[in-house]
């Protein structure tokens, strides 16, 4: 699967996508939503997997603009973050994020939720 | 190296970047910035170095990482106005959270902090707040270490990196912790499966998802994948909400799911299956009148279980609470205090950044977003590489020069093309030459941010209340020098906190603020980078440090000295003027040892002080110590490269009267001092005859002039340095060796080295020779 990652830790998009990529998924990665949105355009991803608090873009708003553009509609988002609160998953939930999951993330949960949108 | 390593370490290394901006950020906001903006970076920098840790199994840190974080949000959110904000607390926490990560780092036992994690919790406890929700616990549960893969004999096996490994090994090995193959029944094998026989209860879900559901991509049978596909009993949908054909909008979902279960899961633990997509509010789960008993001993939810037979959703919290915090704490919404709603991210307006106490501070809002872009697009490299690529350039720069010599020996008529091409190739060279270096270059922001930490420990130790400020943070200079810097800085701002600065009391007595100012500066001056540290002290005890000089004798009793030369006796061996030698800075060995540190590396230190004024103690490196610009010399058949920054003055030895003591050392007079005069030819042992009619007056790291007879000066230029010790072996009187354009190897002479040199020579020892003025 052709999964596009977005956080602006660079170390936890490495172990993202490591990850992913052991997993046998084809990554590429972002640094904030505005450059997953550029990456986006030129990956067309199935899916993808994006942190929340980030500089420039936030993964809020990255949802929103994904959601808005006709290739955006049918990719579900996962939001990965350390953000736990019903009111900002609500938030996420109005912008069009697909799942939730905390961080630490468990790399076999990730991959689990990540291989129920595997056709 | 493993991957896994490679990557903590490049953890480790955005830490200390992150710590920085941590740090910076919070030194503004209790500087006065109300910028919501570096209370945003603060968080997210404290945010990221939790996230990155967690990954890592760095428990300590996440759980203090937590603490400080859910206490920044208070800031974040406004429950806390960034005026009440206790940032010194904030400060003293990014300490702590910068020594986690060094004992991290080093594998090391971490220090615990209740202290500060107590003080951490008050924040944004308003009095009439009430505390009935349970605060968000202060050590989240570490994500659970997979016992049956975590071996420690496995290559990459360290406990540590437990779920990371899990998964790595699981896809890399044996497929022991594997999933089934259908890719829906996947949880973690830590997940309790019910036994054999299918004990349990039957529980009722039912799934009321709102119509966006599929405008979040969230297909039904994701939902319902998330359920072990052995545990259904069965799924019915219910159509029953679904609106006539002709209002149907397809993108809505109208469909309902009522599922039965048998099912050994804990009511957590299918909560926690449902709530990575849907909303409290789009499930229920109901537990029928317990079918079985036989639950699995592990089970402890089970054991709260028939009070709450008949729990829904929205009890879950209480039934959680009570059951207090389990291995999929993270996964646990409800029992938190309401978060914040996420600030956005408000755009830095830059009338509000600057504030009075950092008006003084060159960086601008704008340099803060061009620095932050650029860290986006930048690449890590070993420093290994860049030497080598140095290495290569400075080879080049060689062959070029040489290149030129011999296309300069040519008729230009006849190679006119050629000639072109080699100026060409020399300003390219040099291009290249510089922007090597530019890569090496590195600003001494590095060093500069260990400052405020040291800044505030010493202000406590020693009960003064000193304001630390930083300027040219950006200023670029070789990482070579970088490292050097720390430890002059570290002293001289030490001097200036427990020598210079007065206590608050003698201050106010004094009609000065109560509160001291240490100005940290860097800036680039005529190719070398000035660091400055001034402060508003009481300057220096002329008098007291007169006194102590000649009481050891480095100052004979009748001599007068000029109120600048009494001044640069701070830099004197073993004088130290503080009334009680304490540990900071008493032990008189500070600043002659940083003067020695700062002229091994080619620089200068000087002093200027006000009497009740302040002092200020400037220190002036190159900017690289891989090129240096030098004076080339002849001497007999062989040529030396002396350091530009080391020569005064030259002359025809010729105009210059010569004297010769009785021991044999010649002097000569220059400027009305008497400077002992040695012959290059003589000291180093040149070859071929020598003809000395030159004297170079060079000046020593102690500061006294010498003077060097030589015979040429062939003319002066960038040389680049090779280590003679790396590639030869040590040569006393030289400090490193350059290759000439000719392909020549010539020697760059070390003042100090070669009169020592000259002294252990056949030669009585020159320390008794005085120079007086």
């Amino acid at each position: 699967m052709k999964i596009l990652a977005i956080d602006d830790t660079k170390t936890l998009l490495s172990l993202l996508s490591l990850t992913l990529r052991n997993a046998g998924h084809e990554v590429a990665e972002a640094e904030n939503g505005e450059d997953g949105l550029n990456k986006f355009d030129q990956f067309r991803p199935d899916l993808v997997i994006t942190d929340l608090n980030m500089p420039i873009m936030d993964g809020i708003e990255f949802t929103r603009a994904c959601r808005s553009r006709p290739a955006g509609q049918n990719t579900p988002i996962i939001v990965l973050t350390t953000e736990n609160g019903a009111e900002i998953k609500a938030e996420g939930r109005r912008a069009g994020a697909s799942a939730w999951m905390v961080k630490p993330f468990e790399p076999n949960t990730l991959l689990g939720l990540v291989a129920r949108y595997q056709n | 190296m493993d991957p896994l390593a490679e990557l903590k370490q490049t953890f480790f290394q955005e830490c200390d970047e992150l710590l920085g901006a941590l740090e910076q950020k919070l030194q503004a906001l209790d500087e006065g910035s109300v910028d919501s903006e570096d209370v945003n970076a603060a968080f997210r920098a404290i945010h990221s170095i939790k996230g990155g840790a967690g990954a890592f199994g760095c428990t300590e840190l996440v759980g203090f990482a937590h603490v400080f974080e859910a206490a920044l949000d208070h800031l974040r959110s406004g429950r806390v106005a960034i005026d009440d904000a206790p940032f010194t607390l904030f400060l003293r926490c990014s300490d702590a959270v910068a020594d986690l990560v060094a004992a991290a780092r080093n594998d090391e036992p971490a220090t615990e902090r209740p202290d500060l994690l107590a003080a951490l919790e008050q924040v944004g406890k308003a009095p009439q707040a009430p505390v009935a929700a349970p605060p968000a616990p202060a050590v989240p549960a570490p994500a659970p270490v997979v016992p049956a893969v975590a071996d420690n004999d496995a290559p990459i096996g360290i406990a540590a990196l437990g779920n990371l490994l899990a998964m790595v090994e699981a896809k890399t090995a044996a497929p022991a912790a594997a999933t089934t193959d259908d890719g829906w029944d996947d949880e973690p094998v830590a997940a309790p499966e019910p036994a054999a026989g299918k004990p349990g209860r039957d529980v009722q879900l039912r799934i009321m998802p709102e119509p966006d559901l599929f405008r979040r991509v969230i297909e039904p049978r994701v939902v319902l994948g998330s359920l072990p596909a052995d545990d259904i009993v069965s799924i019915c949908c219910d159509l029953s909400q679904v609106p006539p054909l002709e209002s149907l909008d397809v993108s809505d979902c109208w469909l309902r799911f009522d599922v039965t279960l048998r099912t050994g899961l804990s009511v957590e633990d299918l909560h926690g299956r449902f709530d990575f997509s849907l909303a409290n509010e789009e499930f229920e789960i109901v537990f029928a009148e317990e079918a079985e008993i036989e639950a699995p001993q592990a089970d402890e939810p089970m054991a709260a279980a028939p009070e709450v037979s008949s729990a829904v959703a929205a009890d879950l919290s209480a039934i959680l609470a009570k059951l207090g915090p389990s291995p999929e704490a993270a996964n646990e919404p409800d029992i938190q205090p309401e978060p914040a709603p996420v600030a956005a991210p408000a755009p830095v307006v830059a009338a509000e950044a600057p504030v009075s106490g950092r008006a003084a501070t060159r960086a601008p809002a704008a340099a803060d977003t061009s620095a932050r872009q650029r860290q986006a697009v930048s690449v890590r490299v070993d420093l290994d590489r860049i030497d080598k690529l140095m290495n290569l350039v400075g080879e080049i720069v060689i062959t070029q020069s040489m290149l030129v010599e011999c296309v300069r020996s040519l008729p230009y008529d006849v190679h006119a093309k050629t000639a072109e091409g080699m100026l060409t190739l020399s300003r390219q060279t040099r291009e290249l030459q510089d922007h090597v270096m530019a890569v090496r270059a590195q600003p001494v922001k590095a060093v500069f941010q260990r400052m405020p930490r040291l800044v505030r420990e010493l202000a406590q130790t020693l009960g003064k209340e000193v304001r630390l400020v930083l300027e040219g943070e950006n200023t670029e200079v070789d990482k070579t020098i970088i490292e050097e810097l720390a430890d002059p800085l570290t002293h001289m701002i030490r001097n200036s906190m427990d020598h210079g600065l007065e206590t608050p009391d003698e201050r106010a007595e004094a009609g000065k603020p109560r509160e001291g100012t240490i100005r940290l500066i860097a800036e680039h001056r005529a190719g070398r980078i000035v660091i400055s540290v001034t402060d508003d002290g009481r300057g220096i005890g002329r008098e007291r440090l007169l006194a102590k000089a000649r009481s050891r004798g480095l100052v004979g009793a009748d001599e007068r000295l000029q109120p600048e030369e009494i001044d640069q006796l701070i830099f004197a061996a073993g004088l130290s003027t503080a009334e009680a030698v304490s540990d900071i800075s008493g032990r008189g060995v500070g600043m002659d040892v940083v003067r020695r540190n700062v002229e091994s590396l080619g620089g200068r230190i000087s002093v200027d002080s006000e009497p009740g004024r302040g002092c200020k103690f400037t220190l002036a490196l190159p900017l690289t110590l891989a090129v240096l610009e030098g004076m080339v010399i002849r001497c007999g058949d062989d040529r030396y490269v002396i350091p530009i920054a080391s020569v005064i003055e030259t002359q025809h030895l010729a105009s210059t009267p010569i004297e010769r003591l009785p021991f044999g050392q010649e002097v000569l007079r220059w400027r009305g001092e008497v400077t002992p005069l040695y012959r290059l030819g003589d000291v180093m042992g040149s070859m071929g005859k020598t003809n000395e009619n030159i004297v170079i007056i060079a000046e020593t790291e102690r500061g006294n002039n010498v003077g060097i007879a030589v015979d040429e000066i062939v003319g002066q230029q960038q040389v680049v340095v090779k280590s003679l010790e790396a590639n030869y072996g040590a040569v006393n009187g030289a400090s490193a060796a350059t290759i000439l354009g000719d392909g020549l190897v010539a020697l760059i002479l070390d003042i100090d080295s070669m009169l020592r040199l000259a002294a252990s020579g056949n030669r009585p020892p020159q320390s008794d020779l005085k120079m007086a003025g």
